[in-house]
């Protein structure tokens, strides 16, 4: 008896101990499951919260887009310039308020039409054919194209009225080319001013050289003795107003030369030029005020092989001959002159480099500006007209190159300019 | 003999041209205008056009289109002498048929004298 008391006993308390663990556990389990919704709750929160952003983020980027489609149709609509757009077909989709002004044509009438049907494109007098047309190549490759005033296009309209015209044509792009963008402005202002600009220009040029050449060439003939002998002192004489108009006439020249590329009026005629021979037969012109001053020139290269360049000889030529000149001027007698190539792989760096007068240093900056000339230079030579330099720089800028200079006073000077490769 | 006709508006250029084309035993017309040069070729033969390009009414280079263009006169040679004369015009000029292009303000007289006549 006393053994199932015993017996009892140890299973009460095995059952209690056993309770107390499971108790103990289930505070454990209990706690954790807690512990689990709470952190669970916290996330969801987060998400909540993220999904909150989210959703603002979405609203205002909807209504930023509203605002930029808000924007872009002001910008369009306030254009100075009129706008096309076309899809694939050429079909007209979207045209702006200055393009229904100038091309006579409501937004309604025009959308949906093909645009070589509303306008024409015409290059001078004739009529630019629909393959040409830079929409349709655009269309075609994808890149875009710009017609400038000197390219001389037009628009004509059905009704006849024609205005000449500049315009841009860009691809919109998505995996293919979907349409293309024509942005266009009527020119007839610019065209009228840059008219006026050429025939003032081609008229003073006139009107200044045929008095100069009847002075020119009456004072040839005095001294020819085509109206009898002269004396001695009237042979001087003539010989000072002949210098005189000489000069006058390479002014006229440089000046007219330089209002033609500042109006643009001037397009690089490009022709394969071997840079040596070139150089060789430039020297060569200038051969007897070399040998007058008894100079010696040397010509350096440190190409590998000289590559040939593209340029307008006669461009190129008015600029080595310029400096040329001036370091056969500004070089005492028995003087060195080095003329230089060399080559980095994108451009030719042509220098010409003398021992003579040097320029001074408080009057390097003002070398390319017009009719200036260094105060040594008007002493060693009086008859200069300062223009020489400034055409150098033009027309070297005309071809995307560079020009700089190093000089030393008394010890020479060199001249640098760029030729792309 | 050769026989010159200049077409060159400005007198006292045709007339030291005149005086120069004289001492070289040239035989030379002058006329004033296009039009001018345009009657005397229907009555008189020329070896050589001494041409000014900048002229009242027609000018030189309508004129030369109108030469080439005229199977009776096509084969006249025509030397452009102008005062001016970039590379543009003086390839336009030379594309239609003119056989030398002179920019007179940038030689001596006797250098075109001799330039025009060598090719009469």
């Amino acid at each position: 008896m006393a053994d199932i008391n015993s017996e009892l006993e140890r299973l009460r308390f095995a059952y209690e101990e056993e309770l107390v663990l499971h108790r103990a556990n289930d505070k454990i389990t209990k706690k954790l499951l807690e512990e689990k919704i709470r952190e669970s709750n916290l996330s969801l929160q987060g998400k909540l919260i993220d999904l909150e952003s989210a959703e603002e983020a979405m609203l205002n980027l909807l209504e930023d887009s509203k605002e930029l489609e808000g924007r872009l149709s002001a910008i369009i609509s306030s254009m100075g310039e009129g706008l096309i757009v076309v899809d694939i077909n050429l079909k007209i989709v979207l045209i702006n308020s200055m393009a229904e002004k100038l091309l006579e044509i409501s937004s309604e009438k025009a959308v949906g039409k093909k645009i070589n049907e509303i306008i024409s494109l015409l290059k001078g007098e004739e009529k630019v054919l629909t393959e040409e047309l830079p929409v349709v190549k655009t269309l075609k490759t994808g890149e875009a194209v710009s017609i400038d005033l000197e390219d001389n296009y037009y628009y004509q309209l059905p009704s006849g009225r024609k205005f000449p015209v500049i315009l841009s044509v860009a691809p919109l792009k998505g995996d293919n080319i979907t349409g293309a963008v024509v942005i266009f402005k009527d020119v007839t202002n610019e065209k009228a001013l840059d008219e006026s600009k050429t025939s003032f220009i081609s008229t003073a040029s006139h009107q200044l050289r045929t008095p100069l050449t009847a002075i020119r060439w009456y004072t040839e003939m005095l001294n020819a003795g085509d109206a009898g002998p002269l004396s001695d002192d009237q042979k001087k004489f003539l010989s000072e107003i002949y210098g005189g108009v000489l000069r006058l006439g390479d002014t006229l020249n440089l000046l007219l030369t330089l209002a033609r590329i500042e109006g643009g009026r001037i397009k690089i005629k490009a022709e394969k030029i071997n840079i040596s021979q070139f150089t060789d037969n430039l020297i060569k012109e200038l051969e007897p005020s070399i040998k007058k001053k008894n100079i010696s020139v040397e010509i350096k290269s440190n190409c590998k092989e000289i590559p040939d360049i593209n340029l307008e000889p006669a461009l190129l030529s008015q600029v080595i001959t310029n400096l040329l000149s001036n370091a056969i001027r500004y070089t005492n007698e028995d003087g060195h002159i080095e003329i230089g190539i060399s080559c980095n792989g994108k451009e030719m760096i042509y220098y010409i480099k003398d021992n003579g007068i040097g320029i001074p240093e408080d009057q390097k900056n003002k070398i390319f500006e017009k009719f200036f000339r260094a105060e040594n230079a008007m002493i060693k030579v009086p008859d200069g007209n300062g223009l020489g330099l400034v055409l150098v720089k033009s027309l070297v800028e005309l071809w995307k190159g560079k020009v700089w200079f190093e000089s030393e006073l008394g010890k020479g000077t060199a001249f640098y300019f760029t030729i792309p490769i | 003999m050769k026989k010159i006709l200049i077409v060159e508006d400005e007198k006292p250029l045709c007339e030291a041209i005149k005086i120069k084309l004289n001492k070289e035993g040239v035989k030379n017309y002058i006329v004033n205008s296009a039009e001018e040069a345009i009657e005397f070729l229907k009555n008189d033969d020329i070896d050589l056009i001494w041409l000014d390009l900048r002229l009242p009414k027609m000018n030189g280079m309508q004129f030369l289109e109108l030469i080439k263009s005229n199977p009776e006169w096509k084969d006249k040679k025509v030397v452009i002498v102008s005062v001016s004369g970039n590379y543009e015009i003086m390839e336009k000029a030379k594309n239609m048929g003119a056989i030398d292009y002179i920019v007179k303000s940038e030689l001596k007289l006797d250098d075109i004298i001799k330039r025009v006549v060598a090719v009469a």
